[in-house]
């Protein structure tokens, strides 16, 4: 009896994950730690940006296919991190300039039904919550800014993200800073 | 407000910038002398300026979250596997074990179908036994115009009539702007739009800082009209008579480009209201007037509904989407056209899922009646559009998870007929489903338009959620006249890749 040749279908017993490490080669390996490495951070990016968990997901996914086509091709950039924060960036702001279908209830960041939680992390909840629904005002590329200086990325950096000059990024995150805490004292006004 | 608080006004502001300014970047010797003597003599900047330092740290607390599995298993399936652009040789051969898992599929589908649904008021008409390959061209298809990159600044731009002997006709190349970092997302905003009649083709381009150039193009490929601004991206319609087309800016510019019989263009411009700015739904259906909604967000659409009466340059908010001359045109368009019914002008609210259904509004002015749609699983993404005699074609791509798998569940086809006057809301009075076949890997499935019987579906074998950005491998289109049959027409075979539709037209 001959062996049969290893399928390469899916097998839909076994999880992708167990099969990709059983057998896997070191680029494939290289592309599993460069996702698990930065998913997480740049899920909360995203999420921060659409406040929509389904987008981010798909804008995460999108993201990291890229990323591995770019590899497969040979064009694996030198700077991951970077590198997928401008793909996602951009990826969200166009999202949103061709627009949602309507308007979608915004999700809760932080969940406030855990019973018991320290005065101080409470209030601290709510704040973040308070900031992110004050973020949802401004506009993609406002906001993009201020979420990827937050990520820890400088102003040459966040200008290649978003397609502007240094200038005019500086400027914009000017802007969006005061912008932000202008919402913000309106809401504590209308508290 | 007298000099002393206007000064004071203004530096507070300054104050406040320097600040913001501040938490990114470093001031000069001067700006910082400036700021910290005003954050000494004001108690009001000062905390102001604490308060700004607080929201930047407040961002960059991290968020601990992670991605549902099936992102997970997305990417890692896309680690484990090449995907692979298959030969034409190799394309013969898969379309006929298409053929044959279609059929098998088809029969499966509709013995899935009956098991499920049978507890709901529905009347399900058995799937189609024609074959799902190419079929004989129909004569009454429309036309769709296709558009791709054939380098990095050229389009060319083509036709697929399914009537024609030749199919796939290219009609001409054109120049355009190149992506300024393609490899970093930063592209230019492309969008064509063929008018109904196939004749002209409108070709909007925005570079990332919003300058944007409008050129309208013959079939040949002789410009007619173009135009250059720096309002970003418009909303693109075509009158369905194809002699109208709307460029919408928003606010403002509106333009309406009158393209006569000899297809010299005389244009007229509109000048929307700044304080409500609109968003162009696009033409009636007699073409005398531009629909729109209230863009702010503060209502809904179908509570905010504006029409701009052409001849009179007048606004005018309605109470609701009416249907019929003064309804929306069965036109192309770049705008959400396809969730406003032509018969009746209901909008069409899609909600969420709810086990094996999901829950549709369809919303005119205050009123609303709602619709539950059974769906395959309950992880399918459903896709509505309003076809133009006001039934309303669905597609559906579900993920199977049960047991846990890397595929995708083919995209469906449905198709739901209204309710008859004075019937139950809710009662679904027929469903047919047309079963698309296995696309192999997961896919990305696009409802991209619905005319006159048939239904355009592009799908893409790596998910987009910019087709502007990857484009279809496969387009479909699908003929939904019949009860008891349904042609499909696969144009994959056309050799190109990264397809983008610029319209049906007849």
């Amino acid at each position: 009896m001959t062996d049969l040749p290893e399928s390469t279908a899916p097998d839909d017993a076994q999880p992708a994950l167990a099969r990709l490490r059983g057998g896997a080669h070191s680029d494939e390996l290289a592309l599993t730690a460069l996702y698990e490495a930065h998913r997480a951070e740049l899920f909360a990016f995203l999420l921060r940006m659409t406040r929509d968990r389904e987008d981010a997901e798909d804008l995460l996914q999108e993201a990291f296919i890229r990323l591995i086509k770019e590899a497969r091709a040979g064009r694996q950039p030198d700077a991951v991190r970077p590198w997928l924060y401008r793909v996602a960036a951009n990826a969200a702001i166009s999202r949103s300039r061709h627009g949602a279908v309507w308007s979608r209830l915004l999700p809760r960041l932080v969940d406030l039904r855990e019973p018991v939680r320290p005065e101080g992390e409470l209030l601290r909840a709510e704040r973040e919550t308070e900031l992110h629904a004050a973020l949802a005002e401004l506009p993609p590329d406002g906001r993009a800014a201020l979420l990827l200086a937050a990520q820890g990325f400088h102003g040459h950096e966040i200008a290649a993200s978003i397609g502007r000059t240094e200038g005019a990024t500086r400027t914009l995150l000017c802007r969006s800073r005061v912008q932000l805490r202008l919402v913000l004292e309106s809401a504590e006004g209308r508290a | 407000m007298n000099r002393q608080h206007l000064d004071d006004r203004r530096r507070h502001e300054r104050t406040l910038e320097l600040a913001a300014t501040a938490v990114d970047f470093e001031l000069t010797s001067a700006e910082t002398g400036e700021l910290e003597a005003q954050l000494a003599a004001c108690p009001t900047c000062a905390r102001r300026a604490a308060a700004l330092r607080a929201d930047a740290s407040t961002l960059r607390l991290p968020l601990t979250l992670l991605p549902s599995p099936r992102v997970d298993d997305a990417v890692y399936a896309a680690i484990a596997r090449q995907p692979a652009r298959p030969q034409r040789l190799l394309l013969l051969v898969g379309a006929a074990l298409l053929l044959l898992v279609a059929l098998l599929g088809a029969l499966a589908a509709g013995a899935y179908l009956l098991r499920s649904w049978e507890t709901l008021p529905t009347t399900v008409v058995p799937l189609p036994t024609a074959p799902v390959a190419v079929v004989s061209p129909n004569a009454n298809a429309p036309g769709v115009m296709i558009w791709n990159m054939s380098a990095a600044n050229r389009i060319e731009v083509s036709t697929y009539r399914p009537a024609a002997r030749n199919g796939l006709s290219g009609l001409f190349g054109v120049d355009t702007w190149p992506d300024p970092d393609r490899l970093a997302g930063t592209v230019i905003n492309r969008q064509l739009l063929a008018s109904p009649t196939g004749k002209l083709v409108a070709i909007a381009e925005t570079d990332p800082r919003a300058r944007t150039r409008i050129r309208v193009l013959t079939s040949k490929g002789a410009v007619v009209w173009s135009t250059e601004s720096t309002n970003g991206v418009p909303a693109l319609a075509w009158s369905a008579d194809g002699s109208l087309l709307a460029v919408a800016f928003t606010p403002q510019p509106w333009f309406v480009v009158n393209f006569q019989a000899d297809g010299s263009p005389n244009l007229s411009k509109y000048s929307p209201p700044t304080d409500v700015p609109l968003k162009l739904v696009g033409f009636s259906a007699d073409g005398l007037r531009l629909l729109a909604y209230d863009g702010t967000g503060e209502a809904a659409p179908w509570e905010s509904p504006y029409a701009i009466d052409l001849a009179g340059g007048t606004v005018a908010r309605l109470d609701q989407f009416a249907g019929g001359p003064s309804g929306i045109a069965v036109s192309n368009t770049t705008t959400l056209s396809g969730l406003v019914d032509p018969v009746t002008g209901r909008v069409l609210d899609s909600g969420d899922l709810s086990g094996r259904q999901t829950n549709w509004s369809l919303r005119q002015g205050s009123m609303s009646t709602e619709l539950g749609v059974p769906v395959s699983n309950a992880k399918a993404s459903i896709q509505p559009r309003w076809a133009d005699d006001g039934s309303i074609v669905v597609l559906e791509t579900s993920l199977d998870n049960d047991p846990p798998s890397l595929n995708q569940k083919d995209p469906t086809l449905g198709l739901i007929r209204q309710p008859a006057a004075g019937a139950e809301p809710g009662e679904i009075v027929k469903v047919t489903w047309s079963y698309m076949g296995p696309y192999g890997t997961r896919c990305k499935g696009v409802l991209l338009d619905v005319r006159h019987g048939w239904a355009l579906v592009g799908l893409s074998g790596i998910p987009s959620s910019d087709d502007a950005w990857l484009g279809y491998d496969t387009l479909s289109l699908v003929n939904l006249g019949a009860q008891s049959r349904s042609g499909l027409m696969n144009l994959d075979g056309l050799g190109k890749r990264d397809i983008h539709v610029a319209g049906l037209f007849q």
